[in-house]
């Protein structure tokens, strides 16, 4: 894991309504890029809270299916607001594959997936897109380091 | 466009099945980044503990409580369920992530046990599961 040099940090935003699938994604997340991420549970909450935070938010992962917005909509949104920003589309449904690369997604990830298919994409992602935004101090509570023996 | 997951005809909605294995795979991502020395800040200690708690809370071994309701009733275990003693590792490990997690002393020795019983974890999942599975374990 790579996400803690400072090139490679962003800022993620999960929106899915399921919520174990969304508490998991959020918890793979975190661990591996060791940031503060926000999960939300519909499309327009999610459009809300990117336009609200234009400059904050890198990357977006949202489920096809939303209430409110769905997640395509969600894409042509972001897409149109801001084509640099990086967006995972998630769908228990195959066909919406073609939809996401025509509207410009940056990633398609089928239901069900695996943690490692979760990490991989961002990883990949966040290496050959790069950072867009100036990394952000974190509040580091003291804890016992464990160093490399 | 990048794509990864559940090969086009087998799409389907996670069920808890798929949650549970996700997360034990993470919880095993989890512990070996943890015994290979990465870096630990708040942010990943917290997703190990919410994590590490889920895992625990679902460790349940369906198919001897079902034994227990109707005892001498039950089928043999078919050759891809897991005994009872995987899952109170996957407790174990849990437990031990969750101590990672809140900071508590880790010697060598709690090391050393973490090390094999996550070995013995992933050992019976390669072979419950087959080799299509074992490419989890390389781990970043």
């Amino acid at each position: 894991m790579d996400s803690t040099r400072a090139s490679t940090r962003c800022n993620i935003v999960i929106v899915d309504d399921d919520q174990l699938v969304r508490d998991f994604a959020a918890h793979a997340v975190i661990f591996h890029t060791n940031r503060r991420i926000v999960a939300l549970e519909n499309g327009f909450d999610g459009w809300q809270y990117i336009q609200n935070r234009r400059h904050e938010v890198d990357m977006v992962i949202a489920d096809a299916h939303l209430p409110d917005m769905d997640g395509l909509e969600l894409l042509t949104l972001v897409k149109q607001d801001d084509p640099g920003k990086r967006f995972i589309l998630t769908s228990s449904n195959g066909t919406h594959e073609q939809t996401a690369g025509r509207l410009g997604a940056d990633a398609f990830l089928a239901k069900p997936y695996d943690v490692q298919d979760l990490l991989r994409i961002i990883q990949e992602l966040v290496r050959t897109h790069g950072a867009t935004r100036p990394t952000q101090a974190t509040i580091a509570f003291p804890t016992p380091d464990h160093k490399p023996s | 466009m990048l794509r990864l997951g559940a090969p086009p005809t087998e799409t389907r909605e996670m069920d808890l099945d798929d949650i549970f294995f996700a997360r034990l795979k993470l919880l095993l991502i989890m512990a070996k980044a943890y015994l290979n020395g990465w870096p630990m800040g708040e942010q990943r200690r917290q997703a190990m503990l919410a994590n590490a708690r889920h895992v625990e809370s679902e460790s349940i071994d369906l198919g001897r409580l079902a034994e227990g309701l109707h005892p001498g009733e039950s089928p043999p275990p078919a050759p891809t369920e897991f005994d009872h003693l995987f899952y109170q590792r996957v407790k174990l490990l849990a437990i031990m992530i969750k101590a990672v997690a809140k900071g508590y002393p880790m010697g060598e020795q709690r090391k050393r046990a973490m090390q094999e019983n996550l070995d013995a974890i992933c050992q019976t999942l390669i072979l419950n599961r087959g080799e299509a599975d074992m490419a989890f374990l390389k781990v970043a």
